[in-house]
């Protein structure tokens, strides 16, 4: 839809005639933080933002940012109704640690006192904060292991917080699908964020509105991919729009099928994609002997990814055998992504050629933000 | 509930601790948990919010009125444990509401309807001097805007066991908004937020359906 009036039933809401959509491919994601930085720069760096980061990279096993987002509700149950979740508070989202600069720099006093970080909210040694378990993970000695899971906001297509939201100040816009959250709107009610299972909208306690990851509208509107996606070093994402059925992102998401949602059960139809981590490091025999099999259990993909994770995690294998043994296989060619500008479809737009004054992304009459 | 003409200046009626509030009648309201769940109309605008059963904790909310034939004043109270910053970001402040048809045909319980408006003013604990002038036609479709654009100007106390909030206004200003004609009557309605609890947009407590006032001239 464009921007509907206040009242304007849900499902209108939620229409669009495209959608844009991510693959993230965990198999190649190093956990560098490129994507996180690339969003809070462009996106994050204004007072009451602090804490927020709408791209972000944690370790799994682990809890996640926020905090335990997976175990907080929200979404739908399986048979459709709402489900309310929790809200995130400052020490969830990564709290807004200050420094004793002044101390250390300013007092004379920098052989003798360290620079520590202090929580914003209670002025002592922080108790949680982004990455607070980096590089933890999970398994038992000596079959440890990890993984790093980038997430954003989904702009799921079944989106939870544009039905929450009794100002209908969330909606898809109708040329992409992006979920956006109009800031006039907005109340700073954050039913949207009990909404979302994935804890994907943000809290601004300084505009007292709720935030949210714009998929960098701007730049898709000119044709340049998503920060987040355009900064990655690692060729782990690949961006596009799912009707358009020559991209690589669609080929591996509808045709291969080996791209898969986190979390389908919360039933909100997510259109970022991941591509499961299939071939982990090998894990050690009892008796001290290396075997075939990864340490990562299909159980642990399956809570993240669903049932169908393990057919996903066979045929991924059986295409890499087929490379090892000098075969074709579209699958692996690509996920390899030989050429960085396949990965974008219709998004290969060069960021230094962004109109940043391009007053199309207000056209709608709606404040963004 | 009755609006007395007083003597007073402006600035004392908006002095909640004034005394010439104790020269006036206060009325008590029983306010109730707004219907949420199993409403329709509710559902509609958010299946989410309709799902809640554990909000309108306050139960009763204490109002005057009065008017010096140009301001109108209400002093609004009731008691509440304070929750007036927003520390951390799942906290809520606690606020109060009073609401004027705009349309004979205005309901207070939809909160308007299309065509039959309703004018409200809203106060909250984080902006204490602050008030917000919002209209609105039905559930969700509130339009909240500073309370300055109609010299709608507040004050607030808190004793360490009640609210009390003064929400002062002109008595006319001009027909987009509720006008107070002294000597007639006219429509109110009352809405609470525990910010404790959680509570903010349709969680709350009101005191139902419109019910006369009068105005003295």
């Amino acid at each position: 839809m464009t921007y509907a009036p206040k009242g304007a039933p849900k499902a209108l809401l939620k229409e669009s005639s495209r959608q844009i959509a991510n693959i993230i491919d965990l198999n190649k994601c190093m956990g560098c933080q490129s994507c996180t930085q690339a969003c809070k720069n462009l996106w994050t760096d204004r007072p009451g933002t602090e804490h927020m980061r709408w791209m972000n990279v944690t370790t799994y096993p682990g809890k996640g940012y926020p905090k335990d987002y997976e175990s907080m509700g929200g979404g739908f149950e399986a048979d459709g109704t709402a489900s309310p979740g929790a809200l995130t508070n400052m020490s969830d989202v990564g709290d807004n640690f200050q420094f004793n600069h002044a101390d250390v720099y300013y007092q004379g006093k920098g052989q003798s006192v360290h620079l520590k970080p202090s929580s914003a909210l209670t002025g002592e040694d922080p108790q949680w904060g982004y990455n607070w378990d980096e590089d933890q993970g999970g398994g038992d000695w000596p079959n440890g292991y990890y993984f790093y899971l980038p997430r954003k906001c989904y702009h799921c297509t079944n989106a939870p917080c544009i039905d929450a939201c009794t100002h209908n100040a969330l909606f898809k816009r109708d040329q992409d699908g992006i979920v956006v959250l109009d800031q006039d709107r907005c109340h700073g009610d954050r039913l949207c964020i009990e909404a979302c299972p994935y804890k994907a909208i943000y809290y601004n306690p300084v505009t007292e509105k709720s935030e949210k990851c714009v998929m960098c509208f701007p730049r898709v509107e000119q044709g340049i991919a998503p920060a987040c996606d355009r900064q990655c070093p690692g060729r782990t994402r690949l961006a596009g729009y799912m009707d358009d059925e020559d991209s690589d992102m669609y080929k591996l998401i509808v045709e291969h099928r080996v791209a898969l949602p986190l979390h389908p059960e919360f039933g909100t139809e997510p259109n970022v994609y991941y591509i499961p981590p299939f071939d982990s490091t090998k894990a050690f025999a009892e008796d001290g002997s290396i075997t075939d099999e990864g340490r990562i259990e299909i159980s642990v993909l399956e809570e993240l990814f669903g049932p169908d994770v393990g057919e996903v995690v066979r045929k991924l294998k059986a295409e890499r055998k087929k490379r090892q043994n000098n075969e074709p296989s579209e699958i692996m060619d690509l996920l390899i992504g030989r050429n960085f500008w396949d990965r974008f479809s219709e998004l290969t737009g060069d960021p230094a050629d962004l109109d940043t004054f391009s007053t199309a992304a207000m056209s709608d009459g709606s404040d963004l933000g | 509930m009755k609006i007395s003409r007083v003597n007073a200046s402006a600035a004392t009626m908006l002095d909640p601790t004034a005394g010439v509030w104790n020269e006036v009648e206060s009325q008590q309201f029983a306010m109730v948990p707004t219907p949420l769940k199993g409403n329709p109309a509710i559902k509609a605008i958010s299946p989410f919010i309709e799902r809640s059963t554990d909000h309108g904790t306050i139960r009763q909310l204490s109002a005057a009125g009065m008017h010096n034939g140009t301001e109108v004043a209400l002093r609004l109270s009731w008691r509440c444990a304070k929750n007036s910053e927003i520390a951390d970001l799942d906290q809520f402040v606690d606020g109060v509401a009073v609401m004027y048809p705009l349309a004979v045909a205005s309901s207070a319980v939809t909160m308007g309807a299309k065509g039959a408006p309703v004018n409200a003013w809203y106060w909250k604990a984080n902006t204490p001097m602050e008030g917000f002038d919002v209209v609105a036609e039905g559930y969700g479709s509130s339009e909240r805007r500073p309370g300055a654009d109609t010299e709608l100007t507040c004050e607030a106390v808190h004793d360490g066991e009640s609210w009390h909030v003064v929400l002062r206004r002109p008595l006319d200003k001009g027909n987009r908004y509720t006008q107070f004609n002294p000597g007639s009557g006219h429509k109110i309605a009352f809405g609470v937020w525990d910010g404790g609890n959680r509570e903010r947009a349709g969680r709350k407590s009101f005191s139902g359906e419109f019910m006369l006032i009068d105005i003295e001239a």
